[in-house]
């Protein structure tokens, strides 16, 4: 389903490079990728190197042409001109004429653009100044440094005004001031109603700037929502509590199972592990850990704010004392590294398992199907999808 | 729409202006042009000898050497210690007596019937010690020497009010006088180039006209062709092969296609803007160029400017190959490598294409031919004799030993008795002398027959003309000289003893008659032989020519259609000779014609055409000057300048006349033929004759008022002309003859040719420059001087523009659908 406000729409986009003599090898670059960008959103893409990401961009940009599946830009055909005539784009390497200075590199680009001279004059002033370019705008690029190349690159490819701008890397060799400033900028070119479509290594630059995010490897799309969904899913989050004046954990874990509605076995005790090296036991979901101070920390699956409502309730009952309540959640990198490993195997089987999904299955198939229930499930499920 | 192009085209220029090489080749361009911007020129008297000067070396050295024997003789006949009598000196004598006594021992011993070679130059540098003193110069003896206007006007000058160089001019002219039909038509005045303002040790003995042309057609081509065609591209190839290379690079190229550009007008976009590199150097390059010939040589050619879009066409053939391979593999060095191998690869196909032309085409290229009832023979540009085979359609050989590429077929004719008459020169092609006698060739047209050997033709004949009435006329540099049809018979064929006269009565006219009267003595017996080497008439030929005069340069004869006139032109001076009143003596039939009319005409140039058309009406033509009309009594006709313009415009090669059907055909060097008709009012038309192209020879029948066109090589088209008259001009032929090819000639067409129409011929845009620059279709050898067909290089004007502009479709094309289907 792609809705209307969609400015990149993909659907089960493949790209398979062939090469030898007849084409006899070949490598699946794309496999059935799908995503959405929505008008006025920051959209990340993140992915390991190979991932398929700068191919993605280079088929949105009509650069190479897709060998199966459908993009569509700005609702255009991904790759045609009129799409282009509306999309700004910084590649990842920018490489200028040495001839140029910043102005004359301007000049030619706003001209392949399609601008007029008066036009281009006008918008090169404001945008060097935006980019902090001003009073260097006579020098030969040959004596510019990476990050004023990244700071060019930026005003070329915001000349013409696009709807859509698609980066790649922009903060890219930029200082810590210099990166602050080009988020400051998407932040203003978000609230202007532009699209952007970031390809970034840098997870907190994503974390700060994105509203939404796809984390690609190996060719697919692994995992797709905010951050938030990304972060928050259900079955993965996790309740610490630290309690003292717990004398028998076989009875606490019970407690906090049945609390929490986890399924008991009949008989089913908390053992102690013997890999836990004696000082940890657990059950199938809960797990205690006695600490040296005496306290015991348990983990538990976090459920619903009801749960825990009703779980501080029985501790309270049972003479238990709660030290702290920790609700932690996954940083970026920890979704970003589960879900990217380095093959589908590496794939948290635990995110895998909470949607259903298999190595071998398309994405977008598991979202779809998912999608239907509730909002919560919804959420649920974007944020663990592969 | 066009705008991101021109972005990209003018970037492109941008490109160029920063990049080091160009400034490079700027400077070095500059430095080009600032060395030759101090030559120029200044206009000199032609005065000293130089080897060139001389159209018939032979006919001087004869000349001499019976001058100097003449007074030897007078000398040891008279006995008074060496003391001559002026009566019985000669200027020839005069000059030859004052000669360094080296040379002149040499001259005794040709007058003594010894083979002596002596080279040309080392007459030239006798004639120019005569400078030093005028003592040879007596103006008693002079008197009877045909004297130019000019050293008349000089003459009548007061000698104090000469210069030196005037006098020395004076004394070439008395030279000239004294040794008619030796010497090449030179004009009064020599360029001598300076440099700086100081003059170069030698003279351009050409005048200013032919300083021009020669400017045009071939020193600026050359400078064009060096330094443009191969250093400039060179030069160029190296600068721009990184272009498309550079485009490719992920970071450049991404961005460029994220724009909302087509892929393929960007590819082109870029070539053109490579272009652009080439554009500016071979701007400024022949901008400087024209400028230096204009401002230092009076030379104001605009179309050399038309050189900058040719140069740039040329580059933008390797351009392409560059470009295309710079876009396959991403690599300059490869681009540049491809590129050179290209190069190299045009080079061996036009190099096998010139030797193709020079070794096969051309030995086939009928020069001249005639029909005789069925059959017709040719000559050819190889040297060979040719019959036509109708039964197997091809070109027989008629000499057995055919592989006389050097030597030069003498244009065959038509005798009234059905046989043909032509010549084999040997070593012809480069000496139009050629080495020893040559026989007039009688050939039956008899399928089988090979040419027979008749008598010798007078020394350095350059054309034959059939007269009605059986006779054949020979026209060598000097002299024009009849052999009567009763003398045209094979050697072996026994004489006719009805006919009453013996081939030494044959040698006829008065110079016969001095060498029979001073036979016996030692100086007698050789005499008839040193009138052969002058040129003068060989046994069985008589001069025709009035006494005292003699053919220069340029000439030319036309005969009348009843053969009773003949309109020679010789230097300035438009001759109508009549044959004179048969009697019964035998000896009238061969007298000396009669000078009827006479006109004085300015002929600039070395080869001019002087040609009847119908019977009343005579037109002089010459190359790229207006044509000037006669009546048959040399009166002046004035004709609309329309006609004049348009004939003016083309550039005669040979013309024959249709006296049958009113007409002239002139066959131009771009290979048409055109028309001129008069009619009864004397009207003039001019028309060109159907779509004809590639004419190589024509020969007219005057009973059938058939045209017969050599085409293409050795094909023959057939035009009929009976309604000529009427006004109807036809369209096309009436029929053709296409012979078989074989051999060398199959590989020439199904092979070579194609090979040369595929691949760019860049060489040839040699002659596309040539001719822009010079405003000529071809260029014409400085070898027939006696206005017959000359041998000419056709320019090749637009199969290289065609073959060029194709492979740069063709190679766009690639580079444009590659482009835009790789992913990269």
């Amino acid at each position: 389903m792609i809705a209307s406000d969609d400015v990149i729409s993909i659907d089960r986009l493949t790209k398979t490079y062939r090469s030898g003599l007849i084409g006899g090898r070949s490598i699946a670059a794309l496999r059935q990728v799908s995503l959405q960008a929505r008008r006025g959103e920051i959209f990340g893409l993140l992915g390991p190197n190979g991932a398929g990401k700068t191919t993605l961009i280079k088929i949105l940009l009509g650069v190479i042409r897709s060998s199966g599946g459908s993009a569509r830009v700005l609702g255009y055909p991904a790759g045609s001109i009129a799409a282009r005539k509306r999309v700004g784009y910084l590649p990842e390497s920018l490489r200028i004429d040495r001839h140029h200075t910043a102005r004359s590199a301007l000049r030619f680009y706003g001209g392949m653009s399609g601008l007029g001279r008066d036009v281009i004059a006008t918008r090169s002033d404001e945008l060097l100044r935006l980019v902090g370019l001003e009073g260097r705008d006579r020098e030969s690029v040959k004596r510019f440094s990476k990050g004023m190349y990244q700071r060019l690159g930026l005003a070329q490819a915001l000349l013409h005004e696009p709807d859509l701008l698609i980066l790649d890397e922009p903060t890219d060799g930029l200082d810590p001031v210099g990166r602050s400033e080009v988020r400051r900028l998407l932040l203003e070119l978000r609230s202007l109603g532009k699209t952007i479509f970031l390809n970034s290594h840098i997870l907190q630059e994503v974390e700060l700037v994105c509203d939404r995010v796809a984390v690609m490897a190996a060719g697919q799309v692994r995992g797709i929502g905010t951050i938030d969904e990304l972060t928050e899913r259900l079955g993965d989050r996790q309740v610490k509590w630290d309690l003292a004046g717990v004398d028998d954990e076989q009875v606490l874990g019970r407690l906090l199972s049945e609390a929490a509605e986890l399924p008991v076995r009949d008989g089913e005790a908390f053992v102690r592990s013997a890999a836990t090296g004696g000082d940890k036991i657990g059950g199938r979901q809960v797990l205690l850990d006695r600490m040296p101070n005496g306290v015991v920390r348990a983990t538990v699956p976090w459920v619903n704010q009801t749960v825990i409502d009703r779980t501080i309730d029985q501790l309270r009952a049972s003479g238990t004392s709660i030290v702290s309540l920790t609700t932690p959640r996954r940083s970026l990198e920890d979704v970003f590294l589960s879900l990217v490993g380095s093959t589908e195997a590496e794939v948290d089987s635990d995110i895998a398992a909470s949607v259903g999904w298999k190595p071998g299955d398309d994405v977008q198939s598991v979202i779809e199907s998912t999608v239907v229930g509730t909002r919560d499930d919804e959420n649920a499920v974007n944020g663990v999808a592969r | 729409m066009i705008r991101p192009y021109l972005a990209v085209v003018i970037d492109s220029f941008r490109s160029a202006f920063a990049s080091r090489v160009l400034w490079v080749a700027l400077i070095a361009i500059y430095i080009f042009l600032f060395a030759i911007a101090p030559i120029g020129y200044r206009e000199v008297f032609t005065t000293t000898f130089r080897w060139p000067d001389f159209a018939n070396g032979t006919r001087m050295k004869a000349m001499l050497a019976r001058g100097i024997a003449e007074l030897d003789n007078q000398t040891d006949a008279s006995g008074d210690g060496g003391k001559t009598s002026a009566a019985k000196e000669t200027p020839p004598g005069r000059i030859a007596r004052s000669l360094p006594a080296e040379l002149q021992g040499n001259l005794r011993k040709v007058a003594e019937g010894q083979e002596v070679r002596i080279r040309l130059d080392v007459f030239a540098d006798g004639l120019n010690q005569l400078y030093e003193n005028d003592d040879w110069y007596d103006a008693e003896v002079w008197k009877s020497t045909p004297r130019l206007r000019e050293l008349r006007e000089i003459e009548s000058l007061d000698q104090s009010e000469l210069s030196k160089d005037m006098r020395k001019r004076r004394d070439r002219l008395r030279i000239e006088a004294a040794l008619p039909g030796v010497f090449e038509n030179r004009g009064s005045r020599s360029i001598a180039l300076t440099y700086a303002g100081l003059s170069f040790p030698a003279v351009l003995q050409i005048e200013k006209p032919q300083f021009q042309m020669l400017l045009n057609q071939i020193v600026l081509r050359i400078i064009i062709e060096w330094v443009l065609g191969f250093a400039m591209i060179f030069l160029g190839i190296l600068v721009t092969a990184a272009i498309i290379p550079d485009m490719l690079q992920p970071g450049s190229l991404h961005l460029l296609l994220s724009k909302p550009v087509s892929r393929g007008l960007l590819f082109l976009a870029k070539f053109i803007g490579g272009c652009a590199f080439v554009f500016v150097c071979v701007t400024q390059l022949i901008i400087g160029l024209w400028l230096i010939a204009g401002l230092r040589l009076d030379v104001w050619n605009a179309r050399l400017l038309l050189c900058i879009p040719v140069c740039v066409f040329l580059f933008a053939v390797f351009y392409s190959v560059s470009a295309v391979a710079g876009l396959k593999w991403r690599s300059p060095i490869l681009a540049i490598g491809l590129a050179n191998v290209f190069g190299a690869a045009c080079l061996v196909i036009g190099m096998a294409g010139g030797l193709s032309d020079g070794f096969v085409v051309e030995r086939d290229r009928i020069s001249g031919f005639t029909v005789s009832g069925d059959t017709i023979i040719t000559a050819t540009r190889g040297g060979h004799l040719r019959r036509f085979d109708p039964v197997q359609s091809i070109w027989v050989n008629l000499f057995p030993d055919d592989n006389g590429s050097s030597d030069r077929i003498i244009p065959p004719v038509t005798l009234s008795g059905s046989s043909v008459a032509t010549a084999r020169v040997r070593g012809g092609r480069m000496n139009v002398f050629g080495s020893g006698a040559t026989p007039l060739l009688l050939v039956d047209p008899k399928p089988g027959t090979i040419p027979e050997p008749s008598i010798e033709l007078p020394a350095g004949t350059l054309s034959l003309h059939a007269m009605p009435d059986g006779a054949i006329l020979a026209h060598n540099s000097g002299e024009l000289m009849i052999a009567r049809a009763a003398d045209l018979r094979p050697l072996n064929e026994p004489e006719n003893p009805e006919d009453g006269q013996s081939d030494g009565d044959a040698a006829g006219g008065e110079k016969a008659d001095d060498a029979k009267a001073d036979a016996g003595s030692g100086f007698g017996m050789w005499l008839p032989k040193l009138m052969k080497m002058m040129g003068g008439p060989s046994d069985g030929f008589y001069s025709v020519l009035p006494e005292g005069v003699t053919l220069t340069s340029p000439s030319s004869v036309a005969v009348s259609q009843d053969g009773n006139s003949l309109m020679v032109l010789s230097g300035g001076r438009v001759i109508r000779l009549d044959r004179p009143a048969t009697s019964p003596a035998a000896d009238s039939a061969q007298a000396r014609w009669i000078r009827s009319a006479q006109a004085e005409v300015t002929v600039p140039g070395r080869t001019a055409w002087l040609r009847y058309i119908g019977d009343s009406v005579v037109v002089l033509l010459q190359p790229k000057n207006p044509p000037l009309f006669f009546t048959d009594s040399l009166q002046p006709i004035e004709v609309d300048a329309g006609v004049v313009a348009k004939i003016s415009d083309l550039s005669v090669l040979a013309a024959v006349s249709c006296h049958s059907a009113n007409a002239l055909v002139i066959q131009a060097t771009n290979g048409q033929a055109s028309v001129i008709r008069v009619d009864d009012q004397q009207a003039i038309q001019v028309d060109r004759l159907g779509r004809t192209s590639n004419v190589e020879s024509l020969w007219w029948d005057n009973e059938k008022r058939e045209l017969w066109v050599a085409q293409n090589i050795d094909q023959i088209a057939v035009w009929n002309f009976s309604d000529l008259k009427a006004g109807k001009l036809p369209s096309r032929p009436e029929r053709e003859i296409r012979p078989s090819i074989s051999g060398w000639r199959m590989v020439e067409r199904y092979v070579v040719t194609p090979l040369r129409t595929i691949t760019p011929q860049t060489g040839e845009l040699g002659d596309t420059i040539a001719s822009i620059v010079s405003g000529e279709d071809a260029l014409q050898l400085p070898f027939a001087s006696a206005g017959e067909p000359a041998i000419i290089e056709r320019y090749n004007v637009w199969r290289p523009v065609l073959t060029c502009g194709g492979f740069i479709a063709f190679m766009l094309l690639i580079g444009c659908v590659y482009f835009s289907r790789t992913d990269f």
